[in-house]
């Protein structure tokens, strides 16, 4: 069995085991009811975006200083997926929050910083849109993804910087989770890092392809 | 169920936004890895 193979029918049974622990494992929260195992894939999501921006940054600082185009590919790539999850984010945040804080929408520290980085990274992808000459754009997207990781550990610290209403669970203790609780939310960021590397070798081979069929294409005179 | 549509919801914006991308990718893959080829066959033809 190939290699991306594998991890696909992992990726599969770990998401399978992350939902089986978040729906029937953990038990219900005796406040909020149900509608607390939003919980579970939010807060995977969100650090799944978290490590895929710092991928972004640590590949662009390789971009810069090794001018290698796999490194480029990487970066790209994990921010493109980083924003997938951060996206997933600021959905399912607002559909948690409407319950629970009558609100959809709040501009509360920790959301509103999230809602930046969101932004950043959209930037980086349109920034990669726009430029067509590949070495250009492979530097000037390394700038942008070593200076627009700055605002995530602005996110992760805003909830301790700032006043607000953001539950902080990811501290000593599990910030007052049952010990059920606490194991479904690591299965949960466990599946959805499968996911994650199953994406990366997706979109990096992607590029990696395209790439070559670029080069060979214009050897030829096509392009 | 108290807050069903909620929890119903996000679940399914979560699945809907990764299997989107997951299928998004495979497609182009695929798409990609024909084309390499073809190109790759006709050079060789050369």
């Amino acid at each position: 069995m190939k290699l991306s193979a594998l991890i696909d029918v992992l990726t599969f049974l770990a998401v399978a085991l992350g939902l089986y622990f978040a729906f029937i494992y953990a038990p219900v929260e005796n406040v909020m009811g149900p509608v607390q195992k939003i919980f579970y894939f939010h807060v995977a999501s969100a650090w799944i975006s978290f490590f895929a921006f710092f991928v972004t940054f640590i590949c662009s600082f390789f971009v810069l200083f090794t001018n290698k185009y796999i490194f480029d590919d990487v970066a790209s790539g994990s921010a493109e997926i980083g924003i997938i999850f951060c996206t997933i984010v600021l959905i399912t945040g607002p559909i948690w929050a409407k319950p629970i804080w009558g609100t959809w929408w709040t501009w509360d520290p920790r959301l509103t910083t999230t809602l930046i980085l969101w932004f950043i990274y959209v930037g980086y992808l349109m920034l990669r849109k726009f430029l067509d000459e590949e070495d250009k754009r492979a530097k000037f997207s390394a700038a942008l993804g070593i200076i627009g990781f700055i605002d995530v550990p602005i996110v992760f610290f805003s909830i301790r910087w700032w006043r607000t209403i953001h539950p902080n669970v990811l501290q000593k203790g599990g910030g007052g989770l049952a010990p059920e609780m606490l194991t479904a939310l690591f299965v949960s960021i466990f599946a959805f890092t499968l996911l994650y590397v199953m994406m990366l070798v997706k979109t990096s081979a992607i590029k990696h392809m395209f790439r070559r069929y670029e080069k060979i294409a214009s050897n030829k005179g096509e392009i | 169920m108290k807050n069903f549509w909620f929890l119903f919801s996000a679940y399914m914006v979560i699945w809907v936004a990764i299997f989107g991308y997951v299928l998004k990718l495979n497609g182009k893959m695929k798409e990609l890895k024909l084309k390499l080829d073809k190109l790759e066959s006709e050079t060789k033809e050369q």
